[in-house]
């Protein structure tokens, strides 16, 4: 056996792992090959020091902290969902053209209000009470963007007619 | 296809918070903290980054709820979490490799790091925490995969098999690994098994 092949089974030695052939052939090589026995001995020496790199355990608030990035992170996916559900509604209103987006307001008194802290069932009238009252997609800019996101062309005409901004 | 293993009560408790169970989620992260908590602290050497990186793998398990499918040991998937996020975290820290011996004291004298056993006199104890420092130092400075390995298979105690699982290699991959981690953990700590080895005698 050549020191490369000792070096391929050298786990396997130490793990007490090789079939008795193979483990007679690495002793006989460990016997003749002074570098191999010191790796070989090194190995399982290093091995033992490796207990000199202690562990932590988690600080006493890291679960209470875990829970509120949690919350947090539901709270985001809360959001997101309710900015797509109104997106969806203004796309399909303005494909139908019915009137359940309200443009309100003059250009001034946009309401910058993006996040919404809403939780209503997709399609229902509350949703469409949600849409009017929220004043969401005044800006034609934010319309395109939402559509962009769900593949919906939302064109500005269509916007205008519904009684979007003429003027921005 | 799915392989549900028994008992695993990570696969359990993933299923249940696909249904939008939240005390499920809490039960896991206080199941599994232990565990998260002391891989990323081997692998990166720092309790701060460690909880930090900790935490960012349990939103990421959330995350994931509802593509997850109980395909391996729910640890087997976790531990891979953890090194993709550990690894992010190294190239983006770019942390430096020595570590000090001041710096072991103080995270030694703020409870940092579970003691393993006190020294009789001082000068046992410089040499202890000297030797500390240095295996520490040996482990964060293996590349990345041979880091990963060695945490897992010397602290975390997965076998071969467990690890190729984990890290997507094969096993032979994941001895050839481990056979140079625990190489230049050698020839790092040559000094200092020649010392354990004369203690020995």
């Amino acid at each position: 056996m050549k020191c490369e092949q000792v070096r391929t089974y050298g786990l396997d030695y130490l793990d007490e792992n090789l079939t008795a052939s193979l483990r007679e052939e690495v002793e006989n090589h460990l016997q003749e090959c002074p570098g191999c026995r010191e790796m070989i001995a090194g190995l399982g020496a290093a091995w033992e020091l490796l207990d000199h790199y202690p562990g932590v355990e988690p600080s006493e608030d890291f679960l209470s902290r875990t829970m509120a990035s949690y919350t947090e992170e539901r709270s985001r996916e809360r959001t997101v969902r309710i900015i797509r559900r109104l997106a969806v509604a203004a796309a399909a209103a303005v494909l139908i053209g019915l009137s359940l987006v309200i443009f309100e307001g003059a250009p001034d008194a946009a309401d910058t209000d993006r996040d919404v802290a809403v939780d209503v069932p997709a399609g229902s009238p509350a949703e469409t009470e949600v849409i009017r009252d929220l004043q969401l997609v005044e800006d034609w800019e934010l319309l395109q963007a939402l559509g962009d996101d769900l593949d919906m062309a939302i064109e500005y005409e269509d916007f205008v007619a519904l009684g979007g901004e003429e003027a921005l | 296809m799915t392989t549900r293993a028994p008992n695993d009560e990570g696969q359990e408790l993933m299923l249940r918070i696909q249904k939008g169970d939240s005390r499920a989620f809490e039960e896991l992260v206080d199941l599994y903290k232990d565990m998260v908590v002391a891989t990323a602290y081997r692998y990166l050497g720092d309790r701060g980054r460690a909880e930090d990186l900790a935490q960012e793998v349990f939103i990421r398990i959330y995350r994931a709820r509802k593509t997850y499918r109980p395909l391996a040991r729910f640890k087997t998937w976790c531990y891979r979490i953890i090194y993709n996020l550990a690894v992010n975290e190294a190239v983006r820290q770019k942390r430096t490799h020595a570590v000090s011996l001041q710096a072991l004291r103080r995270n030694e004298r703020s409870g940092d790091a579970i003691e393993d056993g006190a020294a009789a006199d001082p000068g046992e104890a410089l040499e202890k925490a000297e030797l500390v420092a240095k295996v520490r130092e040996a482990v964060l400075t293996l590349p990345d995969k041979q880091r990963i390995c060695l945490v897992l298979n010397k602290y975390e105690g997965q076998s071969y098999a467990e690890i190729a699982e984990a890290m997507h290699m094969s096993i032979e991959a994941v001895k050839s690994m481990l056979f140079r981690a625990r190489e230049k953990v050698r020839l790092k700590l040559a000094r200092y098994l020649k010392i354990e080895a004369s203690d020995e005698v």
